[in-house]
């Protein structure tokens, strides 16, 4: 009995990938069969049929395959059981909507490493060759989840079967990336600096840790063995709030106290001054993890000699000298090198720095704490001059060296590290070891690749200081925001024919729509299909998607049943469009334009109105008061007689103006019975009432106002609203208006 | 700091104030210096590597991601490549392909400033300096062939040649905001517009105001004046007349 882990899903279906998983193949046609049992808790069963396997850097999932996107879609109302074929599903029940929905899917998912044997069976029957790959997962016995590691789970496990039943292609790919992820994975067992608390909860804690989250350091694989356990950190509450009193989160504080074993509030105050801006210092204190990013000190470089401020800790080689001593530089190098920079407390590297000339270094540190004298063998450390800004009288004997130490020979007396000085060196040190890990990184690709955590960390940094400072290179091609754009549309996992397999088109289709919901929202629900390759493209980085491909893609969505479309303009511009300009939506606004407007009639309106007397029905008569009232009156909701209706048909044309008033001949003689003086008025009137039943008549530049597309655009849509009978057009001098399609309605316009 | 008491104190306290806030400016411009050194040299560092190492750098998912990241925050272009030889005789690879995502990029970028209409010699050096200093340099054949494999996706994106020099024309007329913006010019000016005054107004360039013009009139939203007192012709615009309705 297996049960295993739900897969959250993206609007458009597709899986929700950790932040640095990455596909690697896909397999359709995959029945998972369990033995006796398994699946999502809640959802067990036998075994969960039409599917398809995704192996991924990280897991194995298992979708259900159907034919539309699941739960992140408004419009999917179906149930999924009704909706599609697929009885058993994949392992993972889509998390997201999964209370509300009826269908539950299934949707499952196993870390990799939990997997501990992969084999291929066939199986002849009459009804031709069953083909099965058969893992074997490593589960625990209490909890029936799947364990990847389970010297570090400690809960007894036991190993199943899982038979991934194929029925389309072979599973030999797939099986051989499954050997290799495993064989792979297996010895770099990276242990996590810091739990990362925003891991998804469904993943066992003792699954592989997410290695490339950007604000993580891991040690790097070179390291050839953990380093020994260090005693379980002692935090003393006094040093603790002694720390706080300063000024520094708890955090920090915590964790530097831990670090340095609560020996000494300097140490510990050093260690915060050191390594306070690394991210991971702001989390509280994890006893087992390592706190201490040793990838900061690149293991190719020589450990140069350490500045030991103050008597080291207890567990520290005693090879540093401690204040006062003046041990020659050779000496101290050759101690130095024997240590093993594995070590809970910082080996505080003083590296050949450049000192800009002007350094000015402030020997003294807030706090009246005690300094102590430390040894500096810098090569090329240029100890500033008599510090100038040295705070008055201080006459500790702690002055800046006067000479700058060129000279290898001899002792200097140092600066106070902590202090200002300090700080400024530290910053220093800090911007040489970046340069030095860059010429180490850089030295080939397989350097590269093993540093490429750090290397991304560095490359966000830089970018984030760069715009941020004013001193910025003005010779970038693309301007800071549509960097941070571009950055920000990444797709870490790109499909491509080698992670797609058969189901190329479909899983790009639904790509694409998941990267496009930004874009399009953003110019306005239209964007051509020109841009929607280039921006495509960018995120997927160097994994280019050829024309052809992309527009079969594009084709696909209705299929695939998500909201955009493909749609090709008369002059062969195609474009897609998101739902809001689809021909529903657009019907919808324009028809809201047409409508007539409810609109306070003046006092003056009210009089010209029942200038004319209304034939008819009584209730027709009632119907010009109505309008007085202010309140607009489409129809007259009465039966009209017949005679009526013969005249109404031809009182319509808005620049018609006297005809507009042509009901028979009684209102003719009326009206041209009238005063020249008010024949105008008469005219104004009546165009008003014709407007306040038939409604305002609207251009295409009114529509591309309304809707903020361009005007050519705006014609298409009003075209198609015509075309539904949404819109009537009418053509005069002016160009062409549009107005609401009067002729449908039941009672056709009262002008009288 | 040891405080003193009295005004010396007050005053020894100030000058430490400035005098730190000013070792902190230099620090931090220091550190900006270096950082920025460092940046160069990343820089070429990887565009180097995007060139050399392409193919092992795309068989591996995960360092793939890694590497686009890091190309991202650097701004350094992955795709630019050299053509090979059969590229170039033929047509075949991706190098044609990726122009084309540089070129459409460029036109995107700018695509504000000049209305979509992109003057081919500032493309040709935008695309130039987006490739970095490693990729070949690419000529006006290339970018042709580019677009013209870019056909398939219908998206109007054309060069065009208007008054005796090439553009590229990234926005069609159906997506034109432009149009709207010169109705909206005229409407405020009484329903007419003159071509130096859109000029003056938004601040186009003369190309790009004859082409609004002669898309407005192709759409016959517009109409011609040539007898307007000021001898230069005047654009009408009869739809924006309000004639007997109000205009909401």
């Amino acid at each position: 009995m297996i049960v295993l882990d739900p897969v959250q899903l993206t609007p458009s279906g597709r899986p929700v990938l950790l932040p640095g998983e990455v596909e690697h193949h896909l397999l359709d046609k995959v029945d998972l069969e369990f033995d006796p049992e398994g699946g999502l808790p809640g959802l067990l069963a036998k075994a969960y049929k039409t599917g398809y396997v995704i192996l991924t850097s990280h897991r194995t999932l298992w979708m259900e395959s159907s034919a539309s996107p699941a739960e992140g879609t408004v419009k999917s109302k179906l149930p999924s059981f009704l909706s599609h074929s697929g009885i058993g599903s994949s392992n993972s029940a889509a998390a997201a909507a999964a209370p509300q929905s009826e269908s539950a899917k299934k949707h499952c998912s196993m870390p990799v490493r939990a997997v501990r044997g992969v084999a291929k069976r066939t199986a002849f029957s009459l009804s031709g060759a069953k083909v099965r790959l058969h893992l074997e997962v490593c589960v625990s016995t209490t909890d029936h989840r799947p364990i990847a590691d389970s010297r570090a789970s400690g809960a007894p496990t036991r190993t199943i079967q899982l038979a991934l039943r194929c029925r389309g292609d072979s599973p030999d790919t797939l099986a051989a990336k499954l050997e290799d992820l495993l064989r792979t994975a297996a010895p770099a067992a990276p242990q996590p600096l810091t739990q990362a608390p925003s891991r998804p909860a469904s993943l066992p804690p003792h699954a592989a840790p997410p290695p490339a989250s950007i604000h993580q350091t891991q040690p790097p694989p070179s390291l050839p063995a953990q380093p020994p356990p260090p005693p379980p950190p002692h935090v003393d509450q006094s040093m603790l709030m002694q720390l706080m009193d300063m000024g520094f989160p708890r955090n920090k504080c915590a964790r530097a106290l831990a670090a340095t074993q609560s020996s000494d509030l300097q140490a510990a105050l050093d260690f915060i001054l050191s390594f306070g801006d690394l991210p991971e210092m702001d989390q509280p204190v994890h006893p087992p993890t390592n706190p201490i990013p040793t990838s900061l000190y690149p293991q190719a470089l020589q450990p140069p000699p350490p500045i030991p401020l103050y008597p080291p800790p207890p567990h520290w080689s005693p090879a540093a000298p401690t204040g006062g001593g003046a041990p020659s530089l050779q000496q101290q190098q050759q101690q130095q090198q024997q240590h093993l920079p594995h070590r809970t407390y910082p080996h505080r590297p003083s590296q050949p720095q450049q000192l800009p000339r002007q350094e000015q270094s402030l020997p003294w540190m807030m706090g009246g704490l005690h300094l102590h004298h430390h040894q500096q063998q810098q090569q090329q450390q240029e100890l500033t001059t008599v510090n100038p800004l040295r705070m008055p009288p201080m006459d500790a004997p702690q002055g800046p060296v006067p000479t700058p130490a060129f000279s290898q020979a001899g002792p200097q007396e140092s600066l106070g590290a902590i202090g200002i000085g300090g700080i400024v060196r530290r910053e220093q040190q800090k911007s040489s070891q970046a340069g030095r890990s860059l010429s180490a990184a850089f030295q080939d690709l397989s350097a590269l690749m093993t540093m490429a955590e750090e290397m991304v960390a560095l490359a966000n940094k830089f970018r984030a200081v760069s715009n941020t400072s004013d001193v910025g290179s003005n010779d970038d091609v693309l301007d800071s925001d549509t960097q941070a754009d571009l950055i920000a549309m990444g797709i870490a996992s790109p499909v491509t024919k080698e992670t797609a397999g058969a189901r190329y088109h479909v899983e790009l289709c639904r790509q694409l729509a998941d990267f496009l919901h930004e874009p399009l929202s953003r110019v306005g629900g239209l964007m051509p299909l020109t841009d929607v390759y280039c921006l495509f493209n960018r995120a997927r980085g160097t994994e280019l998607v050829s024309p052809d491909d992309l527009l079969a893609a594009a084709q696909l969505f209705q299929q695939v049943g998500l909201p955009l479309r493909l749609r090709t303009f008369p002059s062969g511009f195609t474009a897609i469009q998101s739902a809001a300009h689809s021909d529903d939506a657009v019907c919808a606004a324009i028809s809201q334009m047409v409508q007539p407007k409810r609109r306070q009639q003046p006092q003056q309106e009210r009089q010209d109105l029942s200038q004319y007397p209304v034939e008819g029905s009584d209730a027709l008569r009632g119907a010009p008061q109505s309008l007085a009232n202010g309140k607009v009156v489409v129809l007259a909701p009465s039966p009209t007689p017949q005679s009526q209706s013969d005249d109404f048909s031809n009182t319509v044309s808005h620049d018609a103006t006297t005809q507009g008033l042509n009901h028979g001949g009684e209102e003719d003689d009326l009206v041209a019975g009238s005063a020249s003086s008010r024949k105008d008025s008469a005219m104004d009137a009546a165009a008003r009432m014709i407007e306040t039943q038939l409604g305002p008549g609207i251009t295409a530049l009114d529509v591309a106002r309304a809707l903020r597309v361009a005007t050519s655009i705006a014609g298409e849509h009003l075209l198609t609203a015509e075309a539904r009978g949404v819109v009537c057009r009418d053509e005069g001098p002016e160009g062409t208006r549009f107005f609401r399609n009067f002729f449908k309605d039941d009672w056709p316009l009262l002008v009288s | 700091m040891r405080r003193r008491p009295g005004v010396s104190g007050i005053q020894d306290a100030a000058r430490a104030r400035e005098q730190y806030r000013s070792v902190g400016n230099e620090v931090r411009k220091s550190n900006l210096e270096a950082m920025h050194e460092q940046m160069a040299v990343f820089k070429d560092k990887l565009e180097e590597f995007a060139m050399n190492h392409r193919a092992e750098i795309r068989k591996d998912p995960a360092f793939r991601a890694q590497f686009h990241a890091m190309c991202a925050n650097i701004g350094v272009d992955p795709l630019a490549s050299n053509k090979g030889l059969w590229a170039k005789t033929l047509g075949l690879g991706d190098f044609y392909y990726e122009l084309g995502v540089q070129i459409i990029e460029a036109c995107w970028v700018t695509r504000a400033a000049n209305g979509g209409l992109m003057d081919v010699r500032s493309l040709l050096r935008m695309v130039n300096k987006r490739r970095g200093k490693l990729a070949e340099e690419v000529s006006l054949d290339d970018v042709e062939r580019s677009i013209k494999k870019l056909k398939a996706l219908g998206g109007g994106f054309e060069l065009v040649r208007i008054g005796g020099s090439k553009y590229a024309r990234s926005v069609p007329g159906e997506l034109n905001m432009d149009k709207n913006q010169v109705l909206g010019v005229a409407q405020i000016a009484g329903g007419f517009v003159a071509a130096s005054e859109l000029e003056r107004n938004l601040r186009w360039t003369p190309i790009r105001v004859q082409e609004v013009l002669q898309g407005l009139l192709a759409e016959g939203l517009a109409m011609v004046d040539d007898q307007a007192p000021e001898g230069e012709r005047l654009y009408w615009f009869p739809c924006l007349s309000s004639g007997m309705h109000e205009e909401q």
